[in-house]
């Protein structure tokens, strides 16, 4: 009986044992979902020059390229026989159909080297060249990962502007919404 | 005769243990403490570029270092439980230790480490008997991680103080 007793007392005792590690047995465990998405960074790269071809000013006007590669004068400006003007184009690259900013910048002016002389540019763009656009594009979306920007612009021409290759440098940068 | 009066004491030994041990748990009376995920952790979108890390704070705001370029557009959260128990019981909250945690998308994986919470180390239920825990971390971007949907889980522990 004496023997009995003591196991009884020993097999309560686990119990209780257990039983002291009631603060663990209230510990409550949850998981959750933790996510991340890596895209492919998003590149621009120039296709195409913005090329006003070659002209004379026999007095003052403008001379238009239009993203669809349409030329335009007003006043006395005049194509060369056989010139003829691009828009440039820009190749935008990245990750799906994320959407993206757009911000113009560069020269507000083409120039020669010789004497300084300029020329007032002002620059419309789009995305799809069609042509007509009266601002500059400020957004767009990609699509599998790719768009192309297009960038013309209107030259203000002086009387008898002086004779010269002017140049100035279009920069269009692209940031991800 | 003396068989009898061991028997006696022993088992007085023994019920004196029983009461010790019911008066000595209290949680015997307690609710048990539940967590559940309301919202999992995100870092959002963003660029590896050359590589660095992007924080989510536990108050859910998402900031990046070296050459990772956040993408606005995609943006991240801190992840939230929500924890019932005990009203007014204060608790302890344990998180993943550093080295634990992988977001992994195929055979590419990035490290999630230092987390954090708030509150921070210790909760305290509601007189309702809730609190939201919210849960924070750094994930670690390599140089021109590869790009794709990463993804994985995490252990949060709860526990009455």
């Amino acid at each position: 009986m004496n023997t009995k007793m003591n196991k009884l007392a020993v097999a309560l005792a686990s119990v209780i044992a257990l039983g002291g590690l009631g603060s663990n047995a209230y510990a409550a465990n949850a998981t959750a979902a933790a996510s991340a998405e890596v895209i492919v960074p998003i590149a621009i790269a120039k296709i195409v020059d913005l090329s006003f071809g070659r002209f004379s000013s026999l007095a003052a006007g403008t001379i238009k390229v239009d993203t669809n590669n349409a030329i335009t004068v007003t006043g006395g400006v005049r194509m060369a026989t056989g010139s003829t003007g691009t828009a440039a184009r820009f190749n935008v690259s990245g990750d799906g159909s994320n959407t993206y900013s757009i911000s113009h910048s560069g020269s507000a002016e083409l120039s020669e080297t010789g004497e300084g002389k300029t020329m007032a540019l002002a620059k419309v763009s789009d995305l799809t060249a069609v042509g007509g656009a009266t601002t500059e594009v400020t957004s767009g979306t990609l699509s599998s990962g790719s768009q192309s920007i297009y960038v013309g612009g209107t030259l203000t021409v002086g009387l008898n502007q002086k004779q010269a290759v002017y140049t100035g440098n279009v920069i269009v940068t692209v940031e991800y919404n | 005769m003396q068989t009898e009066t061991v028997l006696k004491t022993d088992l007085a030994r023994v019920f004196t243990a029983l009461a010790a041990a019911l008066m000595a748990a209290p949680p015997g009376w307690a609710l048990d403490m539940a967590i559940a995920p309301v919202q999992g952790l995100a870092f959002g979108k963003f660029s590896a570029g050359s590589g660095g890390s992007i924080t989510v704070s536990a108050g859910g705001v998402r900031s990046a270092s070296a050459g990772v370029i956040l993408v606005p557009s995609g943006a991240g959260a801190a992840a939230q439980f929500s924890v019932t128990g005990d009203p007014s019981r204060t608790y302890a909250i344990s998180l993943p230790a550093n080295g634990v945690v992988f977001l992994t998308s195929g055979a590419n994986s990035m490290a999630v480490n230092n987390f954090t919470s708030a509150p921070a180390l210790s909760g305290q239920l509601s007189v309702g008997g809730t609190q939201t825990v919210r849960v924070g971390a750094t994930l670690n971007v390599s140089g021109n991680q590869p790009h794709g949907s990463y993804s994985g889980v995490f252990n949060v522990t709860v526990n009455y103080n």
